[in-house]
């Protein structure tokens, strides 16, 4: 699957990203690891384990890194999560969101697995 | 491409920092930090590299702020431009960022270009900045050294008139310094920086300018003044202050602040009944203070127009005593303190230039915090140490020699090896620096000083110099200090003496050698002439030119052999000594004949008769005969030429008429030939 392709699915704007990062290999190196980058993994635990700061910050830097890679549906959905955690407290809406979240991510994930 | 500056990324998200790190690496190096914490560790060791630091808000341990915050308390966000990185656009967080000094703000998602053009500036105006602050650190420097000339110049100015010794401003200066280090050391009541120390010092040379405005006749009274006097001379604190007043309106400067004080303050007491206000106690400046004990302690030592100098020891029982004045106690103690070296530091210091140190002090101070120049400034430093170090290690004497103050500095060594004071004032008209070194010399000294130029430098000369009573010879070597390019204007001399007594004296022998016949050790013929024509340009004397010829000289030589002939002249030659005064000239002018030049008075027959007469005596079982003719000055001639071929041809007369006696030129025989000069027939 080529990476117009990719980003057209996953909701995103290629052309903007590419203006932004400069250089299509550039996109590329970077939206291949991030599969790697522990902040889903850490928002997921401090969830669990109710360290609600932890899940804001974790929240925030996957809110970032997606504003970064242009990976638009899951950058909304932790940038939702990222303002239910801001109060310090979570909450129903937290749980819901993070499900959606986790889905967003999921599917992110799994295109990103395609590149060739 | 060449990478220049270190930026330092702080955000705990890898992908952010290699992202951001992926579009700069090309222009710069980077170090990143993975939270506040890591951020702070590696600006503590490397801050002076870091050129930026682009800082993400939102971490975990440290946050962004608290980083922003911790600049701030080290001082380190003037220097070091931050641009804060997040996705958060709150305008809270935004300004809370910039609040704590950040420079910049860039938003989430990053946009290369953006990224690299708000680094690129950022830097580009940090280090325009650096190099403005560089630049305005220089003009400091420049503008106290200017403030220092002003002050010297002032100073001078007040002294000259005052008829004060040069070195009073320098005494005033040392003291004052000596005294605040002092003052520093034991009381911690009285804290100073060490600019304001540099500039209460630079301060205290203007202690007397009102003087300016004192009546010439009051100034220079050698007598004690009357009270009418004494009022009008006590209100050269007031004038001095006024005058800082007035420059004080045109700019507010802290030099002039410190020497309104001091000028108007130094005379007051500490108990409150000094002039002009009466201050009281600590009411009283401290740079006033302290200038006043100062100035005590140096009117004391020197020599004024109205009292001379009192010993160090004098002196400081009088402070101590109370005798001249009221002083806090604390500045008592500090002269008690510092009084066991007082004396020798002042000489010391007037010496080596307090002036260098100061400026010094001011430029580090000026520049503290920038490194531009102190690396220059640590070069003269190790120039100077260098300078004295094999200056105090050589036993020579050196000298240097300033046209501005008229001062005259000799090493220690070489003061102590011609018995003269280290520093003199005024050289060319010092009688103490005339008995040792003569006037005479002293002007071709000059001559040849005058006479340097810049491709051919040095000057050199020996002098026969008076030591402690002894005439011994030096070579002086030394050349002028030109003001920049321009050679007319000398303002200062360096150089040294070195004893060449032995080399001279070998000399002094050879030149001896050369003029002396080897057998007799009489003068030899050019020698004598020589000496000759130097006495007859003494117009007013009656001189007389004899010749000796041994008449059976060559009997002797044939009899006896060469060598009792040599010690046939030999005794003549000694029968001539016993002739001889000390002012007349005796000379081997050849073979076996012999020269006698004197001065005489009287009857000059029975002079000649009686050196005659002294000449016929046996040696051995040899008798010497001699004929002798005689030339007269003023009778025969007034030059050498002319009287030798006279008494030559009175010579030639004597032999003529029968050998073994004694004749007296006169016009007969001008025709006749010559003993010596044959070829003249």
């Amino acid at each position: 699957m080529s990476i117009e392709e990719i980003y057209q699915r996953l909701g995103g704007d290629y052309d903007d990203v590419l203006r932004r990062m400069g250089k299509a290999e550039r996109v590329i190196r970077f939206l291949s690891i991030f599969p790697n980058d522990p902040s889903f993994l850490r928002l997921s635990e401090a969830l669990k384990s109710g360290d609600v700061e932890e899940a804001f910050r974790s929240a925030h830097s996957l809110k970032g890194i997606c504003m970064n890679l242009g990976l638009t549906r899951l950058r909304d959905s932790s940038g939702a999560l990222t303002e239910t955690l801001r109060g310090g407290q979570i909450t129903e809406d937290s749980l819901s969101l993070f499900r959606q979240v986790q889905e967003d991510y999921t599917t992110t994930v799994d295109y990103i697995r395609q590149l060739p | 491409m060449k990478r220049q500056g270190l930026i330092l990324i702080v955000d705990d998200t890898e992908m952010n920092r290699s992202m951001l790190a992926d579009m700069l690496s090309e222009d710069y190096m980077i170090v990143e930090a993975a939270d506040g914490e890591e951020a702070l560790a590696i600006l503590c060791g490397r801050h002076d590299e870091i050129s930026l630091v682009l800082l993400d808000i939102v971490m975990p341990k440290m946050d962004g702020f608290e980083v922003l915050a911790h600049m701030n308390k080290k001082g380190w966000i003037g220097r070091i431009p931050v641009i804060t990185i997040s996705a958060e656009t709150a305008s809270t967080y935004i300004d809370h960022a910039y609040d704590l000094g950040a420079t910049d703000y860039i938003s989430r998602p990053f946009d290369e270009k953006t990224v690299q053009r708000r680094v690129r500036n950022t830097i580009m105006l940090y280090s325009k900045q650096k190099a403005l602050e560089g630049m305005v650190a220089e003009q400091i420097v420049e503008k106290e050294r200017n403030n220092f000339l002003m002050v010297e110049i002032l100073s001078n100015i007040v002294e000259f008139r005052n008829g004060e010794s040069g070195l009073h401003v320098l005494h005033i200066r040392t003291l004052t310094e000596i005294f605040l280090r002092k003052l520093q050391e034991i009381s911690p009541f009285y804290t100073l920086s060490p600019t304001r120390m540099a500039l209460i010092i630079n301060a205290s040379a203007l202690h007397d300018v009102g003087k300016i405005s004192i009546p010439e006749e009051i100034l220079n009274k050698p007598g004690k003044l009357t009270q009418e006097e004494f009022e009008v001379m006590k209100t050269h604190s007031a004038l001095g202050a006024q005058i800082m007043e007035d420059a004080l309106q045109r700019h507010r400067e802290d030099l002039i602040q410190i020497a309104y004080n001091i000028c108007r303050w130094h005379h007051e007491r500490w108990d409150g009944r000094g002039y002009p206000d009466g201050l009281k106690g600590d009411d009283i400046p401290i740079e006033a203070q302290v200038v006043a004990l100062a100035d005590v302690y140096d009117a004391l030592t020197s020599v004024r127009v109205y009292k001379n100098a009192y010993s160090h020891e004098t002196a400081m029982h009088m402070i101590l005593n109370g005798e001249c004045g009221a002083f806090n106690p604390l500045l008592l103690e500090c002269l008690r303190q510092v009084g066991p070296t007082l004396a020798e530091e002042l000489t010391l210091r007037s010496l080596s230039g307090v002036s260098e140190e100061n400026i010094r002090e001011l430029s580090s101070q000026a520049l503290a915090g920038s490194n531009i120049s102190n690396r220059t400034l640590t070069l003269f430093e190790q120039e100077r140490i260098k300078y004295q170090f094999f200056a105090s290690m050589s036993n020579e004497i050196q000298f240097e020699y300033n046209y501005q103050s008229d001062l005259l500095a000799i090493s220690d060594w070489g003061a102590k090896k011609l018995g003269l004071n280290t520093l003199i004032q005024r050289p060319q008209s010092s009688q103490e620096l005339a008995q040792v070194f003569s006037r005479e010399d002293l002007r071709d000294f000059q001559r040849r000083l005058l006479a340097a130029t810049p491709e051919n430098p040095i000057a050199s000369n020996s002098y026969c110099l008076n030591v402690m009573g002894r005439k011994r010879w030096y070579k002086a070597v030394y050349r002028p200090l030109w003001e920049g390019d321009e050679t007319c204007n000398i303002v200062g001399v360096i150089g040294k003496f070195v004893d060449d007594h032995e080399e001279q004296m070998r000399l002094e022998h050879l030149k001896r050698m050369a003029e002396q016949d080897s057998l007799t050790k009489l003068n030899n013929h050019e020698s004598a002439g020589r000496q000759i024509r130097q006495a007859l340009t003494d117009k007013d004397k009656r001189y007389a030119i004899m010749l000796f010829d041994l008449d059976n000289f060559k009997e002797a030589n044939d009899r006896y052999g060469h060598m009792f002939g040599d010690q046939v002249l030999k005794h003549a030659a000694e029968l001539l000594r016993k002739n001889v005064r000390e002012s007349d000239i005796a000379a081997r002018v050849g073979g076996d004949e012999f020269l006698l030049f004197m001065a005489y008075t009287g009857d000059i027959e029975s002079l000649i008769r009686r050196i005659f007469t002294s000449f016929h005596v046996k040696f051995q079982s040899f008798f010497i005969e001699v004929s002798i003719g005689i030339a007269l000055v003023p009778e025969n001639g007034s030059d050498y030429e002319t009287l030798f071929h006279a008494a030559d041809q009175a010579l030639y007369a004597a032999k003529k008429n029968g050998k073994n006696r004694y004749c007296f030129y006169d016009d007969s025989m001008r025709d006749l030939l010559s003993v010596l000069s044959p070829t003249d027939c």
